[in-house]
């Protein structure tokens, strides 16, 4: 099977997990692509993940593994601390201009990989993030985790520097709500929350972590497993969002939610409290489905030719999608998608051969 | 406003705000704040933590909801609060649990919770490990029925509080020797069949069996208690070790190798948890003694027993012990008996609600898990309801005399009914 | 001591910031309340006094088949009356305004507030519902009636006005006297305010309030942010109503006492009468029913402006009414008083007493010019 190859590259927008994943998958197919990644680094955000759920491998040596491999691919053109500005013409050909528009480049097949957003939580205000100070959100919780992290991997708390052995995870902040538009589930939340709740109570076993939920959608393989090792390790469930958070003299955080279980109110007082915010599409969104004109769904994340048999395709001929682009997923399935759009690309180039040419 | 009679539309609003409840003349004061306060819970959850209660197997509860759901109780108590393992593993879980309320102690340990659990959490060592604390901390109110019966046994061996010497007495007219070493088997009826003038006659029956089977057997009468399983499940560890150590000194000084046992309770924890404490023998049921005897033809029947009967498969034979088939094979053998299958049959059988120490608690009428039962049995359209172990023989003695058509049905244990037949 | 509100004033700037609403600058029709007239006159009189004294146009009943009624709030909320008499009740006093020619409705009460917005959204909500209105408005009392333009609280105009009011015209500042520390004071936003529509009527969104807490801030005091501050101080309506129920309302506010005390708080400002009444009078009751003093001083937010422009506490601000003792703040910021006025209503007139305070104050060594003596 002959594919284009040297006149018509693959763009690939975003230089994250999904994105690194095809530009490897296409390499290995032999068809050359140009990775474009805004920020200076690649590896999106994975790359400040010290874990990963479900299995606690690092999030920074997946990351490095990847980009070791993108860098040895010989048929990817690495582009850091660039955007795409334009894009004219149609699939197989494609003109799109790389920063400030001087720099042009011939593409056969687009690939939008640009990831997500975490949500901005203080847009829930009666959890008061930003106005009290130990009331943080999972983003930096991670950080406060990492060895290699600001405290050292010390739970320490923001107002006093204390450490932290009272935490409250205040699970679903910015998902599954009607007020804020965002009637969708950000599905990993719940996995990762679990996740850093482990890893406090492993760092300190005397600490006391008690996670507010409404459901928990630990979906996935070796999820659940997960959920019954935090459990046993004696991290404590209540059943029953947060309604609000206050802030005693001391730096206190007090939280105020229902056990429904019980059927009875429930006052938590902790030293710190966690965010667990779901996820927005990429900031960038918008601007892009203008550009390549494609749709964006009423989620905000793309929309897909057909939701059932065409996942990784934009609603528009030429234009693929990959990663959490499209919804909020796991690393296994962000690789997954790298893979299946690599193959979809081949199948595309491969039947329009002629007008690649 | 003028004075003189008021208009109605007037009358109308003051009737309307007053609803008789406004100057009734009732104080009240503040309203008690009934949230629970996460901020003081890690010194009760250590506690309970150290006391087995919080172990790795209850804190993996999740909620689902499934052992209320196969509990038998909502079926005879419309308030739902009274029993809820649910609840009770998720308050333990948050580090609050109310000792003082009966709940805890309704638990008849009947298994079908712990069967269906998919997570694995053992339900009816959390409930014994409640009571333990209970009890061993002195908190708590223990039901004054289920104190004396401890007491009892703490003095003389038996929960009735019967002098100890007289546990033979239901012998007396039998024949039966005393076990000494070298016999085949030692009878132990345990402590219903020794002493209640019901139970006695399966004890009567089922010696005379083993007379007619030519089987070399002895008892030892006044030198053995009970076998105290209900004890621990009761949560009295003290003094079930106790009842342990005394039986196993009575057994050893007389060389028992064998035991059969009348009831499943005793099978249970003779079997299962005496060894523990060094007490190695052979136990069996003797509904799987009677079958094999069946099978080597050392019974034989020489009566006709035409009627309908329908087996209620004890907790402590069935669920816990998985023993379905033999009493069946038993009852099967005697000529003329039909055998019909209630409802929940095997290991869906639901409790009568003997054990745990529930057979001696004040329930009410009505509310009793026997009454359902029986009821089942009632439908079945049996003449005799056949049970395997005592205290079910006595539940259902007893919800016979308040359950609509309970004087249509029989209450017999498979000994007795072999007995008849032999 | 260590610094008590260790709270991120710029990011709380910026969330209430997304909660602003259009306050007019000038004409309004006042509706004045029913319960603040009764229980806190100081509070009401002041409204005309203080319009005046910022030289706003304002204006009331007209004519003397034109007065002022209550909004009926507390008998819908109360379940007494129906949704229909509410309705009726609002169209007549917007119809009022109208007639004197004014299209921004001032409401001095909270839960007026709230009924007057409440009915201004449900014309929109139904449609047909104006029409009905129409007809029974005309065949009640003979009045035509439009929605009106604006709805503001008189909190609002106060708000408006505090820089101009704390830096021309206040002699007082929310300052200790004595240290020079800002006086802290906790900010209690009746619910119907902010909670009922909070993007269209509150002025800060429900979270954040920043109506009352802007006037501590602007005079200078130390605004409070504790736990239950969002918390309802529990009047509501069919609750302080019937006898058994006033528990509830007795452990709301108590509720809030317990949260509020580690952070010291010198006073309570609220905007709501209802509020007003019941974070004074429960707090005796508090007192009474389990010992512990809190007395903490319940100010409404024009009675703190009438103070601190060093109006009269007793002649003008009103302050014997209240059930906690507002003296010793006074004291704090170093306003002078007259104490004998203590048991002395308008025009000097003695104010009934019951025997067992009498006996109390006497025993306490205090004078009751006026009242009395056994």
């Amino acid at each position: 099977m002959k594919v284009c190859t040297m006149e018509r590259k693959v763009l690939i927008l975003g230089g994250g997990v999904a994105g690194m994943q095809t530009a490897i998958a296409l390499n290995d197919l032999g068809i050359s692509s140009v990775l474009v990644e805004k920020e200076q680094e690649l590896g999106g955000r994975v790359k400040n993940y010290d874990k990963t759920f479900p299995f606690f491998h690092s999030g920074k040596e997946l990351v490095k593994e990847l980009e070791d491999r993108v860098r040895r691919a010989h048929l990817v053109e690495i582009r850091c601390g660039t955007t795409v500005s334009h894009v004219e013409g149609q699939a197989p050909h494609f003109q799109a201009s790389l920063g400030t528009g001087n720099y042009k480049i011939p593409v056969g097949v687009i690939v939008v990989a640009t990831g997500f957003e975490p949500f901005d939580a203080s847009l829930q205000e009666e959890y008061g993030y930003g106005i009290y100070k130990n009331v943080i959100t999972a983003t930096e919780l991670e950080r406060l985790l990492d060895p290699e992290g600001p405290t050292k991997g010390e739970i320490r708390r923001p107002s006093d520097g204390k450490i932290a052995s009272r935490i409250g995870i205040v699970f679903c902040v910015g998902s599954r709500n009607e007020k804020l538009n965002h009637n969708y589930c950000s599905r990993i939340c719940c996995s990762y929350s679990t996740k850093q709740a482990i890893e406090i109570e492993e760092r300190n076993p005397d600490a006391r972590v008690v996670c507010f939920y409404i459901d928990i959608r630990t979906y996935g393989r070796g999820f659940e497993e997960m959920y019954r090792r935090a459990q046993e390790m004696g991290i404590t469930y209540v059943r029953g969002r947060v309604a609000e958070c206050g802030m005693l003299p001391n730096g206190d955080i007090t939280i105020r939610a229902e056990d429904t279980f019980l059927g009875k109110p429930v006052q938590g007082v902790f030293d710190l409290v966690s965010l667990s915010h779901g996820m927005t599409p990429s900031l960038d969104a918008p601007k892009i489905a203008t550009m390549l004109d494609i749709n964006v769904a009423e989620d905000g994340f793309f929309d897909c030719r057909d939701k059932d048999l065409y996942p990784n395709d934009a609603t528009r001929e030429g234009v693929f999608l990959a990663g959490a682009a499209i919804g909020m997923k796991p690393i296994p399935d962000c690789i997954a998608d790298g893979n299946a759009v690599a193959a979809r690309i081949a199948a595309f180039l491969a039947s329009n051969l002629e007008k690649a040419q | 406003m003028t004075t003189g009679s008021k208009p109605d539309w007037i009358k109308g609003i003051k009737d309307k705000l007053d609803y008789g409840w406004r100057y009734q003349g009732k104080k009240s004061g503040i309203q008690p704040d009934v949230s629970i306060m996460l901020n003081d819970f890690d010194a009760e959850l250590e506690a309970l933590t150290d006391k087995g209660i919080n172990s790795s197997s209850s804190l993996r509860c999740f909620q689902c909801g499934t052992c209320i759901a196969v509990c038998p109780y909502p079926l005879v108590m419309k308030d739902d609060n009274r029993l809820s393992a649910r609840r009770m593993l998720h308050e333990a879980q948050l580090g609050l649990l109310d000792f003082e309320t009966e709940r805890i102690w309704l638990c008849a340990t009947c298994g079908a919770c712990v069967e269906q659990c998919p997570r694995g959490v053992e339900i009816m060592d959390f409930v014994r490990n409640l009571r333990r604390v209970a009890i061993g901390m002195g908190v708590g109110k223990i039901p004054d029925s289920l104190h004396r019966v401890m007491t009892n046994m703490a003095s003389v061996g038996n929960p009735f509080g019967e002098p100890q010497e007289k546990r033979a007495d239901w012998a007396q007219s039998l024949n039966i020797a005393t076990f000494v070493q070298d016999m085949e088997l030692l009878y132990f009826p345990g402590c219903y069949p020794a002493y209640d003038s019901r139970a006695r006659k399966v004890a009567q029956a089922t010696a005379n069996i083993l007379n007619k089977a030519g089987v070399d057997f002895g008892i030892l009468g006044a030198q053995e208690s009970c076998c105290g399983q209900s004890v621990r499940k009761a949560g009295d560890e003290v003094l079930f070790q106790k009842l342990v150590r005394d039986n196993i000194y009575a057994f050893s000084e007389s060389g028992v190798r064998k035991i059969l046992t009348t009831s499943p309770h005793c099978y249970h924890t003779l079997k299962n948890e005496y060894p523990e404490f060094g007490g190695d023998f052979e136990i069996i049921h003797y509904s799987q003694y009677f079958a094999r005897l069946i099978t080597e033809g050392r019974i034989r029947f020489s009566k006709k027993l035409d009627k309908r009967v329908t087996y209620h498969d004890p907790c402590y034979l069935g669920r816990h012990n998985n023993l379905y088939d033999e009493p069946r094979q038993v009852l099967s053998s005697i000529p003329g008996l039909e055998l019909i299958e209630m409802p929940d049959s095997r290991h869906r059988s639901l409790c009568c609600g003997g054990g745990g120490g529930v057979v001696w608690l004040d329930i009410k009428k009505g509310e009793r898990l026997s009454d359902f039962r029986l009821g089942q049995a009632i439908e079945t359209g049996a003449d005799i309801l056949a049970v395997a172990c005592p205290y079910c023989l006595l539940s259902f003695e007893d919800s016979k005399l308040t359950v609509a058509g309970g004087d249509g049905i029989e209450v017999k244990d498979i000994a007795e009914l072999v007995s008849d037949a032999i | 001591m260590q610094q008590i509100n260790v709270y991120d004033v710029e990011a709380r700037e910026s969330t209430w910031k997304k909660y602003i609403k259009e306050i007019p600058q000038d004409s309004y029709f006042l509706l004045p309340s029913c319960i603040l007239a009764v229980a806190y006159p100081g509070t009401e009189a002041m409204m005309p006094r203080l319009f005046d004294f910022l030289d706003l146009d304002w204006n009331w009943n007209l004519k003397p088949e034109s007065m002022c009624t209550c909004c009926s709030g507390i008998a819908y909320h109360g379940d007494v009356t129906t949704i229909e008499s509410t309705l009726l009740t609002t169209a007549r006093l917007w119809s009022i305004a109208q007639e004197a020619g004014y299209d921004t409705i001032a409401v001095a009460c909270v839960t007026s507030f709230g009924i007057h917005s409440e009915c201004f959204d449900l014309y929109h909500e139904e449609p047909g519902l104006k029409q009905k209105i129409d007809k029974l408005l005309m065949k009640a009392c003979g009045r035509k009636f439009e929605p009106p333009k604006h709805i503001i609280h008189v909190s609002d105009i106060v708000y408006d006005n505090r820089l101009k009011l704390g830096d021309e015209f206040m002699t007082y500042q929310l300052v200790d006297k004595y240290s020079g520390r800002p006086l802290r004071g906790v900010d209690h936003v009746g619910c119907h305010y902010n909670k009922l529509f909070p993007l269209e009527r509150s002025l800060g969104g429900a979270e954040y309030c920043e109506v009352l807490s802007g006037l501590v801030k602007a005079w200078g005091g130390e605004s409070i942010d504790y736990p239950e501050r969002r918390h309802c101080c529990g009047m509501g309506f069919r609750q302080c109503m019937i006898t058994p129920n006033r528990g509830f309302t007795a452990a709301c506010v108590n509720k809030k006492m317990v949260s509020m005390e580690p952070f010291e708080p010198d006073f309570i400002v609220t905007n709501c009468p209802g509020c007003e009444v019941h974070l004074d009078k429960q707090q005796w009751a508090i007192k009474e029913l389990t010992g512990k003093k809190y007395f903490i001083p319940v100010l409404t937010y024009m009675e703190l402006a009438g103070l601190l422009l060093g109006w009269d506490p007793y002649d003008i601000v009103g302050i014997q009414f209240h059930t906690v003792p507002v003296e010793p703040l006074l004291d704090r910021i170093g306003i002078p008083y007259n104490e004998s006025k203590t048991w002395l209503g308008k025009d000097e007139r003695t104010l009934p007493c019951s025997d067992e305070i009498v006996k109390a104050t006497l025993a306490a060594g205090r004078t009751m010019r006026g009242i009395p003596l056994p």
